[in-house]
């Protein structure tokens, strides 16, 4: 059989497919199978034909047609069989033009490919609903767990607020009312963290939480911490130290806000969960360029760890320790998911390394902006951190203790109180102090017997008396009693700050200048409140205010009565515990007006006392309401 | 128009500007559907909301935003599924445009209902040549000079177009677009 006529398009394709070559050394058919001589080409009109070429280059997809003329000729008509060609040569780029109007192949290749582009359509479709539906299960099922955790975190330190306030009502007793505010107090606490909680979390969550830039004081940032937390590792007598190296730049520029905040919640867990051994903050820094500088923030503790298989999870929304054993505080499993992501709106890391038992190291990592000179409206605070080192407070005067604690820790110091000489005894015998600060008429045991006692039992820690006495013998007998020292009471910071620095290690080169006390010469010394806010900071002082004003009102009642009884000496305690309270927050005129009553009570004066007495409920009044507004215009 | 159409223009918008950008267009286009499916016939207000709201996000008149559509669609968009037409609609420019026809013959047995353009290319020589453009649409010449734009890639030619004349037929336009061809 050979090839009689050949379109010139299949000569294009088909070098040998030229008139007179024989037709199986050009082609052979694919299909129908089988079919090779002219006889079974013509059996098989009805068939679709399918040949390919000797050289596997090309192949055909046609009919044959029988030219009813002649029993010698058929007709192939075709065209290029185009899935074939494009699976076995696919560079062959055949035209539009080779192939007949009515021939689909080229729409049905059109087809398959939009028909592919219908598949990618849909399967972008099915992966944008799988990441919605799983965005929303996950959305879902955190607003359930944190429906779940808040409710209970909130209800748990309300309840104690409720509970504790609603025993205060039935209670009488001092002491147990004291023990029930402090729990109220706490619980308070728990209840606002978990709040704070609640409204980072949910602006982390819905995406409005933004970094600030502020310039601030990095050392003063990390060492309030301290301030803080102090009270919390001194109740389990956990030291917390703080170390930052003389290299990392003071002021900075970035978000000093949540800076603290992370820090504060890393420190807070570590003295949560180290029952013994130590709570280590350092700070170090690396330069990076004329501007910036890497800070390297570690919290380290000789805590419980991490359990295994806890590691993985412990920055999880609503993951907590297994250990719910903390003093109290809320447990919400929000703390360092919450630290984690602020860490990284920052631009920063937040990594950390434990051995279960042996303790835990958290790294901060942050860059900031370095400034050269602290800038130009910076409030300069009155104490800057003076010192380092261990003292112990007593007095018996509550409102002396708490305002005594927070200025001596915003010195730097690590402080713990004690309200009676004993006590103080039995601290000394179990604690390290650097330094006691000595009340000297306490009741269960004074000072100077308290002194004595210290010393006798073989311990040489210094010892200042603080006394609101005045004589010139007082300091010779203090010293025979084995104190060191004498600071009158109202305490003249300056003189308190030159007396310390004689016994404790200073944290920086020079120690500032206090500002005298101003003379006390109106009913409230608006310089004296204004010092004792600038000391204690705004928020502190609304607790030590409350204190002293209760205690304004008790030691006055306790005055009365003991007029009533003719009980001078208990008058002449209470008057001396009242002056210095009064005089502690610039109450000068009623500061005077005890001084005379204890003057008057020791003296056995009757008609000193009875001129004196009279006076005493009119001049509480006037003090309270001069107080009061000059604390309001203070606080604005 | 085909939901093809729109995906393309979103990939334009999203490849170029960004996922953001295109999220932008949808909003203002109202159009609620995130994503096209191609082979699915949309209203062509649709299509016109889209081009017109792209118009206002990239704050550009509509007429370029077509002409840059249409060199997208044609050296990017259309060769991912369907190079081997193109291909095979011819290696040279002019023949290229003198198989439009041809091309969208066979586009239209698979988009049931659509009604294509007309082309017919007229040479002048082997440089210079006509295209007619016919459409019962109004308003995709712009797109058009942009098909032919995007062509310099793909045949290594420089094209310059020296006038466009439309004529408006309401419904409907023609357009004869001279252009002139130098290899590179």
């Amino acid at each position: 059989m050979k090839l009689s006529e050949v379109s010139p398009a299949l000569q294009l394709r088909c070098r040998k497919a030229v008139p007179g070559a024989q037709f199986d050394e050009v082609f052979s058919v694919h299909r129908p199978q089988g079919v090779k001589g002219f006889a079974e080409l013509k059996g098989n009109l009805d068939s679709l034909i399918l040949l390919i070429s000797a050289d596997q280059d090309f192949a055909l997809r046609g009919q044959i047609i029988c030219d009813a003329s002649s029993d010698d000729y058929l007709m192939f008509v075709g065209s290029p069989w185009l899935s074939w060609i494009t699976e076995h040569n696919p560079e062959a780029n055949l035209g539009l033009s080779e192939f007949p109007r009515h021939d689909p192949q080229m729409d049905a290749a059109f087809y398959e490919a939009t028909q592919k582009a219908m598949f990618k359509d849909l399967e972008a479709v099915n992966a944008q609903l799988r990441q919605a539906k799983e965005g929303a299960e996950k959305a879902r099922s955190i607003q359930s767990d944190f429906f779940a955790v808040m409710s209970h975190e909130m209800r748990t330190p309300l309840n104690g607020i409720i509970t504790a306030l609603t025993l205060n009502r039935d209670t009488t007793s001092e002491r147990e009312q004291q023990d029930l505010l402090n729990v109220a107090y706490t619980s308070a606490n728990n209840l606002m963290t978990v709040i704070n909680y609640v409204l980072d979390f949910s602006k982390l969550e819905s995406g409005i939480l933004e970094p600030e830039e502020e310039e601030f004081d990095l050392h003063e940032t990390v060492n309030s911490i301290g301030d803080i937390l102090h009270a919390k590792a001194r109740a389990k007598d956990l030291p917390l130290n703080i170390r930052i190296d003389p290299d990392v730049p003071r002021w900075v520029r970035g978000d000093g806000t949540k800076i603290r905040q992370i820090l504060i919640n890393l420190v807070s867990n570590a003295v949560k969960f180290t029952d013994e051994g130590f709570v280590n903050i350092n700070v170090t820094s690396a330069y990076l360029d004329a501007e910036r500088e890497q800070f390297i923030f570690i919290v380290e503790d000789s805590g419980q760890g991490i359990a295994r298989e806890d590691e993985a999870r412990i920055f999880d929304a609503f993951w907590s320790s297994a250990d719910k054993s903390g003093m109290g505080d809320a447990n919400t499993g929000l703390g360092l998911n919450i630290c984690k992501r602020i860490t990284e709106l920052l631009g920063g890391k937040l990594t950390y390394s434990s051995v279960q038992g042996e303790g835990s190291r958290f790294v901060l990592d942050l860059e900031l902006d370095r400034i050269g000179e602290p800038p130009a409206d910076t409030e300069e605070t009155n104490l800057a951190q003076l010192f380092r080192g261990n003292v112990l407070l007593v007095d018996d005067n509550q409102a002396n203790l708490f305002v005594g604690s927070l200025m001596l820790e915003r010195m730097g110091l690590n402080v713990r109180t004690a309200s009676d000489g004993a006590e103080a005894v039995s601290l000394v015998s179990t604690s390290d102090f650097d330094l006691i600060l000595m009340d000297i008429t306490m009741p269960v045991m004074d000072g100077e017997t308290a002194s004595r006692e210290i010393r006798a039992s073989g311990y040489d820690v210094p010892i200042i008396a603080l006394t609101a006495h005045v004589g010139d013998h007082l300091l010779a007998q203090y010293q025979a009693a084995g104190m060191q020292e004498l600071v009158h009471k109202p305490i003249n910071k300056a003189e308190l700050i030159r007396c310390m620095s004689r016994y404790l290690v200073a944290r920086s080169g020079e120690l500032e200048a206090s500002t005298e006390l101003a003379e006390m010469d109106t009913l409230v010394d608006e310089k004296v409140l204004a010092a004792l806010i600038d000391n204690i900071g705004k928020a502190n002082f609304a607790a030590a205010n409350a204190l002293f004003e209760k205690e304004m009102d008790s030691r006055v009642h306790a005055i009365n009565a003991a007029w009533v009884d003719r009980d001078l000496a208990t008058l002449a305690k209470e008057a001396h515990t009242l002056k210095s309270s009064a005089a502690s927050f610039g109450a000068a005129d009623f500061s005077g007006h005890m001084a005379n009553l204890e003057e008057a009570s020791r003296g056995n004066d009757i008609p000193a006392l009875i001129e004196l007495m009279p006076q005493l409920s009119a001049r509480l009044k006037q003090t309270m309401e001069a107080y009061e507004r000059q604390v309001a215009r203070l606080s604005q | 128009m085909y939901g093809l159409i729109h995906t393309a223009l979103q990939q334009m918008i999203v490849e170029n500007y960004g996922a953001e950008k295109w999220s932008e267009v949808l909003k203002i286009a109202s159009v609620s559907d995130e994503s096209f499916f191609s082979t699915r016939s949309y209203d062509d207000e649709v299509t016109f909301a889209l081009v017109q709201s792209v118009s206002e996000v990239l704050n550009a008149p509509i007429d370029d935003c077509l002409e840059l559509f249409g060199q997208f669609w044609l050296k990017e968009f259309a060769p991912q599924s369907y190079d081997m037409l193109l291909q095979a609609a011819g290696s040279s420019l002019f023949d290229f445009l003198d198989n439009l026809n041809a091309l969208h013959d066979r586009i239209s047995t698979t988009f049931v209902g659509y009604v294509p353009p007309s082309f017919h290319l007229q040479r002048v020589n082997d440089s210079e040549a006509t295209l007619e453009y016919r459409s019962s649409r109004n308003g995709m010449v712009p797109f058009v000079i942009g098909l032919i734009k995007g062509m310099q890639d793909r045949f290594d030619v420089q094209i310059t177009i020296h006038a466009v004349n439309v004529v408006n037929k309401n419904p409907g336009v023609q357009a004869l677009i001279k252009l002139e061809v130098v290899p590179r």
